[in-house]
């Protein structure tokens, strides 16, 4: 699997540098000179649609990216990156966005700064000691480049393998689990006697709990929902009703499988079920509601804090 | 009743398929509490050996055209079964789950956490070279994919990411040394010199994990 997936980087890292970037730069770049590519100069008018710009801009995560696609484009060797070259076009590049008045990030501008620093310090004599060859190799500490090409490096990486990330089959979009929706109701093990009357308190305890777990998996949504306690109610019953002798966690009716057996309420917000704060709290007034009527019960065993809290059918109506 | 492997594969089964939770080993060695022949105890590795002979029942294609509906697999939460990838294309019709689109930023971020972890913030700004809106940061732990793990001893105490053991289960693997650690081509151009300078720049990768 690994290796089809890396198969398919390959050839998506050979197709995207021409697809995306290169052929937006192809159409926009037609000047050659000395028989050579120049990406862009603005000096010769050339014109460049300003479409093809807006998409430059955006084809590119960052300087490094820009940095990426220029030594790829161009065969240029990492390892010993000419500086003066790719500091011109990277620069060429920086103007060109400025005179449109695009807007440029910062990071953008640190990098230019930063391809210059380099540039300039390449052309400081070299220390003749620290060229000898250590151990038969070049020993690099002391190039000014290799912090860059080990960032350049380090991001190339992470690009190969957030592509692999989004490529890698996931749950719930190329495959599913197999879960078993969890028993819904328990046969009551203690008798009447020992049940008391839950206070406020820990029915609001609850349902802090229950909002609290929403939050953290809250969904952005846009549509507007419509309401009804009332129908929230039936439904609630209905589900009681299904298992009349027995009762049913507090928890569950916002539970995750509670969503099969809601599926009569409309189904373009059944997705949405649990992660719409309205519908929970619809939910919870429809249970307190129900209480109010004493068509239910509201149980905790022995009124110690954690224990679950019961729904139930009140049959003495 | 004495405990021969093919019914132990069979309770295992029936326990997998009645699960509504990835099961572990210590699950799987729950079902056998009552046994009183302690003379046989259920050892992992009897187990284990259970369930690999179920991945060959169910994962090894029985029909030769097509792979089998469901396959068992173990991934960081236990072992459970899924559906075959083949099928997705019919199930996505039943099952309209809406599926994300991550953009190129976010699955950067994503990769950042997933292979420099624990990272701040400012780690995965210095690695991409750009800055990360919170946006991403919310949306990757919205989606249950990365967590904070703690605040790293530098000024402003930051958050540290992570990835979550969630991540691993939609990925359908057990650890993250499952994911490959892919490096970039070097160029056909480079002769065999510079390739030794391009392993010293690997060397250097790994040493200079923090800045």
């Amino acid at each position: 699997m690994a290796n089809e997936i890396q198969a398919q980087i390959s050839n998506n890292n050979n197709n995207n540098n021409n697809n995306n970037n290169s052929e937006v730069f192809a159409e926009a770049i037609k000047a050659k000179i000395y028989g050579k590519e120049i990406l862009y100069n603005p000096e010769s008018n050339l014109f460049i649609p300003p479409d093809a710009l807006s998409v430059m801009l955006s084809a590119f995560e960052g300087p490094l990216d820009l940095l990426l696609f220029l030594i790829n484009k161009q065969n240029i060797n990492i390892l010993d990156i000419p500086m003066a070259e790719l500091t011109q076009q990277y620069l060429d590049y920086i103007s060109i966005v400025d005179a449109k008045n695009f807007e440029l990030a910062g990071e953008y501008l640190l990098m230019a700064a930063m391809l210059i620093e380099i540039k300039a310090r390449m052309l400081l004599p070299k220390n003749e000691e620290n060229n000898d060859l250590v151990n038969g190799e070049n020993d690099n500490s002391n190039d000014p480049r290799t912090e860059l090409v080990r960032k350049l490096l380090a991001y190339e990486k992470i690009k190969l393998n957030a592509k692999y990330l989004t490529l890698k089959p996931k749950a719930n979009e190329n495959f599913y689990y197999i879960n078993i929706p969890a028993q819904q109701f328990t046969t009551a093990k203690t008798n009447q006697e020992n049940k008391v009357k839950i206070t406020i308190k820990e029915l609001s305890a609850a349902w802090q709990d229950v909002v609290l777990k929403q939050k953290l998996t809250a969904k952005h949504q846009i549509t507007k929902s419509h309401i009804s306690i009332r129908e929230y109610m039936s439904k609630i019953l209905t589900l009681l009703n299904k298992n009349p002798d027995e009762q049913m966690r507090f928890e569950k009716i916002f539970h995750e499988k509670m969503k099969k057996i809601f599926d009569t309420i409309n189904q373009k917000y059944i997705n949405d079920y649990l992660n719409n704060k309205p519908i929970i709290v619809s939910n919870f007034m429809a249970i307190l509601e129900l209480s109010k009527e004493g068509l239910i019960n509201i149980n905790q065993d022995n009124s110690y804090e954690f224990l679950p809290i019961y729904l139930q059918l009140n049959k003495t109506k | 009743m004495e405990l021969n492997s093919n019914l132990i594969q069979s309770i295992l089964e029936a326990a997998l398929f009645s699960s509504n939770e990835p099961l572990t080993i210590s699950d799987f060695k729950k079902l056998f509490k009552n046994n009183n022949d302690n003379e046989n105890e259920i050892t992992t590795a009897i187990i284990k050996n259970a369930l690999q002979q179920i991945q060959l029942k169910f994962n090894i294609a029985n029909n030769n055209d097509y792979p089998n509906a469901i396959e068992l697999i173990e991934t960081a939460s236990g072992w459970h079964f899924k559906t075959n990838n083949f099928y997705t294309q019919w199930l996505q019709n039943l099952l309209p789950e809406k599926v994300a689109k991550y953009s190129r930023a976010t699955m950067e971020t994503l990769a950042t956490i997933t292979y420099r972890q624990p990272v701040t913030r400012q780690d995965i700004e210095n690695i991409r070279g750009v800055g990360v809106s919170a946006n991403i940061i919310r949306q990757l732990i919205d989606r249950g994919w990365i967590e904070v793990i703690g605040q790293k001893d530098a000024p402003g105490k930051p958050d540290l990411f992570a990835t979550t053991k969630q991540f691993l289960d939609d990925l359908g693997i057990k650890s993250l040394s499952e994911l490959p650690d892919l490096l970039p081509e070097v160029s056909d151009k480079i002769d065999n010199k510079n390739s030794i300078i391009g392993n010293n720049f690997e060397l250097e990768l790994s040493e200079k994990n923090e800045k």
